[in-house]
C-alpha cells in the first residue's frame, strides 16, 4: 500500500525532514510512527499526501508513484487518504455535519448519499445529537472525533493520524485510539503518528521509530529477524497470537465489510 | 448550487466589502448606460439632420413659377439627389399659418406676397449638397441659400468627442471596478486562507476552492449592471416629459422597452464577464501566493 524507498527530504543544506527512509506498509496494517518532536513524523505525512516532494528517493502509494503527479491527480490521491490532524483542522465556519460532509461534497457525491453517510458517521463517533454545533462549541475529544469522521467520510483505504491525541486528556486519548482500532479492524490501514510511547506499549502493533529524520527502528523488521521461520502472511500483518473467539468475530466483520461498498459506514451497533 | 449559496453567504457576512464592490460596479454601469443613451440619441439627431431637407434655396419674390419648376427639374436630374420639394408662396403661407396658429395678430400681418417661395433639396451625401449649394447660389432667381452642412458637421464632431470622452470614462471606471472586485475577492480569499489550506489537504481541487469566489465576482458584476440599469431607467422615465418636448419630432419618448431590455441584457453579460474575470485573476494570484 505504501512504499518508501530511500526517501529524503532536505529543506536546506544538511537540514533534513526525513533522511534515507525506507519501509513498506501492507493493506490492513496498524502502524505506530513514534519519535520525539521534530523527528520527522509530520514530514512523513506531508510526503505521503504529496504536500512535499522528496528531495531523493521514491514513494509509491496504492501502487502509484507519487513523483510527477499533476495537481488534479494529487487532489484525487488525497481523497483516497483520510488525514487526522493534531489540531483537528476543522473548518470553523462549518458545523459538525458540514465538516463531515465536506470531503463528500468535494468528491461530488449526491446529496442523498451525503446525508446517509454523515448520519452513519455521526453515530459511529457518538455525536448524532450534536450535528449543528460549530467546532468552537465542541470539546477537544469531540472535535477530534469529528476530524476522524471527516477522514472516514470517503471510505479511505488509508488513514494517517498525525498526533491525533496530542491535545487530549488520557480518557479522550483512549477513546480515539479505540475508535481507530475499530476502524482498522474493518480493513482500513492506519498510520498513527505519536510521541506518546505509552500508547504503543498498550498495543500489539507495528512500530516505526524516527529519530532526527531517520528510521531507527521497525518492529516488523525486528520481528522478521527474530522469527525467520514465521510465515509471510503473519509478517504482513500485525503480530498475532492464536486467534481468540473475539478476534475471529472481528475478522469476520472485517471480511464482510470488505465486500460492502460502504465498508466504513457500518453502524455503531455492528462495531459493538 | 452549493457554491452559489456559499457566495451569497460570504457576501452577507462581509456587507461593507460587498457594498463597496456593488456600488463601484453600479456606478460604472450607470455611466455606461448613460453614455449609451446619449450616443444613441446623438445618432438619431444626427440622422434626423442628415435625412431632413439639407439645402433650402429661397427664390426672389418676383420669380416666375415656370422658372422655379425648371430649376426644380434640373435639381431632380442631378445625381445623388434624393428629394426635391418646391414650396410656393401659397404653401409657405399655409406652413406659416400652421406654425403660428396661436398668434392671430402675426397671421393678420402676413400675406403670401411677402413670403418667398423656396426649394428644399435632400441628397445622399454631404459632397453633393456642397456642390448643390454652390450651384444654387449662382442662380439669378435665388435670393438666399440655407445650408445645414455646418450644423451636421458640428453635431458629428460633438458626437465623436462625446463618444471618445465617454468611452475613456467608462474604460477608467471599468478598470476601477475590476480592481475593486479583484481586491475584495483577494481579501476574502485571504480571510479563508486557513479553510482553503484544509480543503486542499483533504483533496479539494483548485476549481472547487475557487468556484465560490468566482461566482461571487460574477454576482457583483451582474447585480451592479442591474442596479445601474434600474437607476438610469428610473431617471430616464422621470425626465421623459422634458425630453419629449426637447426632442419633439426627432426622438420618440418613452423609449421602446425592447431597447431598454437589450441594454440590460448586454450590461448583465458584460458585468458577468467583468466580475468573473476579476475574481478569476484574484483567485489565481491568491493561489500563487499561497
Amino acid at each position: 500500500m505504501i512504499r518508501f524507498q530511500d526517501v529524503s527530504k532536505e529543506f536546506s543544506p544538511n537540514n533534513f525532514g526525513v533522511k534515507q527512509v525506507s519501509f513498506v506498509v501492507d493493506p490492513g496494517e496498524f502502524v505506530f510512527v513514534t519519535g520525539a518532536s521534530g523527528s520527522g513524523k509530520t514530514t512523513l505525512m506531508r510526503l505521503i499526501i504529496r504536500e512535499y516532494t522528496p528531495s531523493s528517493g521514491e514513494i509509491a502509494l496504492f501502487e502509484q508513484k507519487l513523483a510527477g503527479l499533476r495537481q488534479r491527480e494529487i487532489s484525487a490521491l488525497r481523497q483516497k487518504i483520510g488525514i487526522v490532524f493534531q489540531d483537528y483542522k476543522l473548518l470553523p465556519e462549518l458545523n459538525v455535519w458540514e465538516n463531515i460532509a465536506l470531503p463528500l461534497e468535494i468528491a461530488g457525491q449526491p446529496q442523498t448519499e451525503i446525508e446517509s453517510r454523515v448520519t452513519d458517521l455521526l453515530k459511529l463517533i457518538g455525536l448524532i445529537e450534536k450535528p449543528y454545533l460549530f467546532p468552537s462549541q465542541l470539546s477537544g475529544g469531540e472535535a477530534q472525533r469529528v476530524g476522524i469522521a471527516r477522514a472516514l467520510s470517503l471510505g479511505p483505504k488509508l488513514i494517517f493520524a498525525d498526533e491525533p491525541t496530542g491535545n487530549l486528556d488520557s480518557e479522550n486519548t483512549q477513546t480515539i485510539v479505540d475508535l481507530l482500532r475499530k476502524i482498522n479492524q474493518l480493513g482500513t490501514t492506519i498510520i498513527f503518528a505519536t510521541h506518546d510511547l505509552g500508547l504503543t506499549k498498550q498495543e500489539q502493533v507495528r512500530i516505526l521509530t524516527l529519530d532526527g529524520g531517520m528510521l531507527v527502528h521497525d518492529s516488523k523488521e525486528k520481528s522478521k529477524q527474530t522469527k525467520p521461520a514465521a510465515s509471510k502472511n503473519i509478517d504482513k500483518t500485525t503480530p498475532k497470537k492464536t486467534k481468540s473467539k473475539e478476534e475471529e468475530k472481528k475478522t469476520e466483520i472485517k471480511k464482510s465489510s470488505k465486500k460492502s461498498d460502504k465498508k466504513v459506514m457500518v453502524s455503531e451497533e455492528s462495531l459493538e | 448550487m452549493q457554491s452559489f449559496a456559499n457566495a451569497l453567504t460570504t457576501m452577507r457576512r462581509t456587507p461593507y466589502q460587498s457594498l463597496a464592490a456593488l456600488l463601484m460596479v453600479s456606478v460604472t454601469f450607470f455611466v455606461a448606460y448613460r453614455l449609451s443613451f446619449v450616443l444613441s440619441g446623438a445618432h438619431i439627431v444626427l440622422s434626423h439632420f442628415e435625412t431632413s431637407p439639407q439645402v433650402i434655396a429661397f427664390f426672389k419674390l418676383d420669380t416666375e413659377k415656370q422658372e422655379m419648376d425648371q430649376l426644380a427639374q434640373s435639381l431632380t436630374a442631378t445625381a445623388n439627389v434624393s428629394e426635391v420639394r418646391l414650396i410656393t408662396q401659397e404653401q409657405a403661407l399655409k406652413d406659416y399659418a400652421k406654425e403660428y396658429d396661436d398668434s392671430p395678430l402675426l397671421l393678420e400681418l402676413v400675406t403670401a406676397d411677402v413670403l418667398p417661395a423656396s426649394v428644399e433639396v435632400s441628397a445622399t451625401s454631404v459632397e453633393t449638397l456642397t456642390k448643390l449649394a454652390e450651384k444654387l447660389r449662382t442662380e439669378k432667381i435665388v435670393d438666399d441659400v440655407v445650408y445645414q452642412q455646418d450644423i451636421v458637421e458640428q453635431l458629428g464632431s460633438w458626437t465623436k468627442a462625446l463618444r471618445i470622452a465617454g468611452l475613456v470614462d467608462v474604460g477608467i471606471l471599468s478598470f476601477a471596478s475590476f480592481l475593486t472586485i479583484s481586491i475584495i475577492i483577494t481579501l476574502k480569499a485571504a480571510n479563508k486562507k486557513h479553510s482553503v489550506a484544509i480543503m486542499r489537504l483533504i483533496g479539494a481541487s483548485n476549481w472547487y476552492i475557487n468556484k465560490p469566489f468566482i461566482i461571487e465576482g460574477i454576482l457583483y458584476g451582474v447585480l451592479g449592471a442591474l442596479l445601474g440599469w434600474i437607476a438610469i431607467t428610473a431617471i430616464l422615465l422621470y425626465l421623459t416629459p422634458t425630453l419629449t418636448t426637447f426632442f419633439s419630432g426627432i426622438i420618440v419618448f418613452p423609449l421602446p422597452l425592447s431597447f431598454l431590455l437589450l441594454q440590460l441584457g448586454i450590461g448583465v453579460l458584460i458585468g458577468s464577464i467583468l466580475g468573473g474575470f476579476a475574481s478569476f485573476v484574484a483567485t489565481n494570484r491568491f493561489a500563487q501566493r499561497a
